[in-house]
């Protein structure tokens, strides 16, 4: 049971650390490096991009992997003991 | 837009969210059926359900309004509101959904075992309530004024009317099938008049919302902090601290994951409402910026929070403009009921349940549930609407703010610690949900009386969660610590109950939901 919980809360701590640690880089990011607000792609600036739009796929994309992954840890754990 | 047309579309919405309302009616009979739609909803329904719940006045107007006066910086509140649902799925949902609790103090109940630890819980649902409420009857008043010229407590007043029948007629598996409805509608309402706007604006020679003359200068409007003050820096950490972690403390959020048949279906339920939020939150800035060309003159005017209502008007003549008008008066207004009615059932059932259903009515007689349940709801919507109706308003999404401020630094230590760490004890939930809920709502209450602070004080206050929420935290985590002999007997099996999949066949405890 112990070790369920341990993979949980990896699986979940990972799915957090890939989402919020850019996202809590980018503000410090725009104050040191005012610059990177002036690149332009796709005709839109750099942070409209990355915060109107990159950021919705991307967390589905966690989404869906972290509870595909908890599912299996779920599943494995399951099996173990159903077999002991 | 005439005022004609407006009066029609707040009808047609008010008049379908009754019917489907009333339709659910002759299937829900039981009380549990008022609190939980007897569990029997698909996750796509679901889903749509808790995205037409949570997408409130903030998100359908509130955004627009603050993208277009202070421009990218804005655009952290919708990616603040879609991250909560990451932090949601990942630490709370298939635990909550495991544990049988369908509110937060039946969770604070079950697995602390306490009735003190339940109580101060259902009264912080109430307070966090009441906060999330204001805002969507005071948007109501501004939306119905906008389009029809009606004084501002009309909306308020007929938003409160029609939650009001419906959750006292349906309860909540009327409110499933009224709310996935108006995600739908919702998004239709977004979308199909800014793609005409667009079209519009494409026609015009493409001009960059850059060049808009009024309000802030173009590159502090374009560059998400221009100025690079620290209090700017402080105002937008605060801000991801509490929309990332209020999220899962919002009363009418958790509520929904009851309806789940049980844990994994709790996160591709989770997981769905993602792509329905990244698909909604792509459309609110845009409106914001085509709001800087076409519509600049609301922000002097501190009408910004019109925006999206006000743009067909301006961009197109004749009866497309008032078309378009009216489907875009028709989403906010189904913004406005699907939140008041989730937030109302919400407060409804902490009121009815840890209040109403204990009062004796004299000869040992009590309020029966449902009884007590009709009372609650007028109840819940009674007070926010007396105070929407007399004070001045704070722009709806920075009261909204506000609100998740309060959940994240209240609900979310307690159920985050009470999910992952079995040594948290009922003294040390008290005494973090009272850090929390004092500091932040004593934050709430000096700006409501002094909108205006500036410099580092008004900073600290008007986004108060970058340091509450670690308060609370503390004070739980220290407080537990410091009563080790507290720890609820049951915990070993509360832990098994909370995180063991269903297939299993183990020792759950016997705690069932009131």
């Amino acid at each position: 049971m112990r070790s369920l919980l341990r993979t949980q809360l990896r699986l979940a701590l990972t799915a957090l650390a890939l989402v919020v640690g850019p996202l809590a880089a980018l503000p410090v990011v725009f104050v040191l490096a005012p610059r990177v607000g002036e690149v332009s792609v796709l005709g839109l600036p750099l942070p409209w991009l990355l915060l109107g739009v990159v950021v919705h796929p991307v967390l589905v994309l966690v989404g869906w992997t972290y509870a595909r992954r908890a599912g299996q840890a779920e599943q494995q754990f399951t099996d173990l003991v159903m077999r002991s | 837009m005439s005022g004609a047309t407006g009066w029609v579309s707040v009808a047609m919405v008010s008049v379908v969210t009754l019917a489907i309302g009333a339709f659910g009616l002759r299937i829900s009979r039981t009380t549990s059926d008022f609190y939980v739609a007897s569990r029997s909803v698909g996750p796509l329904w679901n889903a749509s359900a808790i995205g037409g719940e949570y997408l409130s006045a903030a998100s359908f107007l509130g955004i627009a309004g603050l993208v277009l006066a202070f421009g990218a910086d804005m655009l952290w509140f919708p990616v603040g509101f879609a991250v909560g649902y990451l932090v949601l799925l990942v630490l709370v949902a298939a635990p909550l959904r495991r544990s049988g609790a369908y509110t937060i103090p039946d969770f604070a109940e079950a697995r602390l075992e306490s009735h003190g630890v339940r109580r101060l819980a259902s009264a912080l649902v109430v307070v966090v309530g009441w906060l999330y409420l204001l805002p969507q009857l005071q948007g109501a008043g501004l939306t119905l004024r906008t389009v029809t010229g009606a004084p501002a407590w009309t909306g308020a007043v007929l938003v409160a009317a029609v939650v009001v029948l419906n959750v006292v007629a349906g309860g909540m598996r009327s409110i499933t099938f009224v709310q996935a409805f108006q995600y739908w509608l919702k998004l239709t309402a977004l979308l199909v008049p800014l793609v005409v706007l667009l079209v519009v604006w494409r026609r015009d020679g493409s001009p960059s919302p850059a060049s808009g003359a009024d309000g802030v200068g173009a590159a502090d409007w374009l560059l998400p902090l221009a100025g690079g003050s620290a209090t700017d820096l402080y105002q937008t950490y605060s801000l991801m601290v509490a929309t990332f972690l209020g999220t899962m403390g919002l009363p009418h959020v958790l509520v929904r994951f009851y309806t789940n048949p049980d844990g994994p279906a709790a996160r591709r339920t989770t997981v769905i409402v993602l792509g329905l939020l990244a698909v909604f939150y792509l459309l609110p800035p845009v409106y914001g910026s085509l709001g800087r060309l076409y519509a600049p003159d609301l922000v002097a005017s501190g009408r910004a929070d019109a925006v999206v209502l006000e743009l067909p008007g301006r961009m197109l003549d004749g009866l497309g403009g008032d078309l378009l008008g009216a489907l875009l008066t028709a989403g906010a207004f189904a913004a406005f009921l699907s939140t008041s009615s989730g937030l109302t059932v919400s407060v409804a059932g902490a009121l009815s349940q840890d209040v109403l259903v204990r009062l004796p009515l004299g000869r040992g007689r009590r309020l029966g549930g449902v009884a007590a349940f009709r009372i609650a709801a007028m109840l819940a919507l009674t007070v926010p609407l007396a105070v929407a109706l007399s004070t001045q308003r704070l722009s709806v999404a920075s009261s909204v703010g506000l609100a998740f401020a309060v959940a994240a630094s209240t609900f979310c230590p307690l159920l985050v610690l009470g999910i992952w760490w079995r040594r948290l004890t009922d003294a040390g939930a008290v005494a973090g949900l009272l850090a929390g809920g004092v500091a932040s709502g004593g934050a709430v209450v000096l700006v409501i009386a002094d909108p205006d602070a500036t410099g580092w004080l008004g900073a600290l206050l008007a986004q108060p969660a970058a340091w509450t929420v670690p308060t609370a935290f503390v004070a739980m985590v220290v407080g537990s610590l410091l009563t080790p002999w507290r720890i609820a007997p049951g915990v070993d099996r509360t832990m098994v109950s909370l995180h063991a999949p269903e297939a299993l066949d183990l020792d759950r405890g016997s705690w069932q939901p009131r």
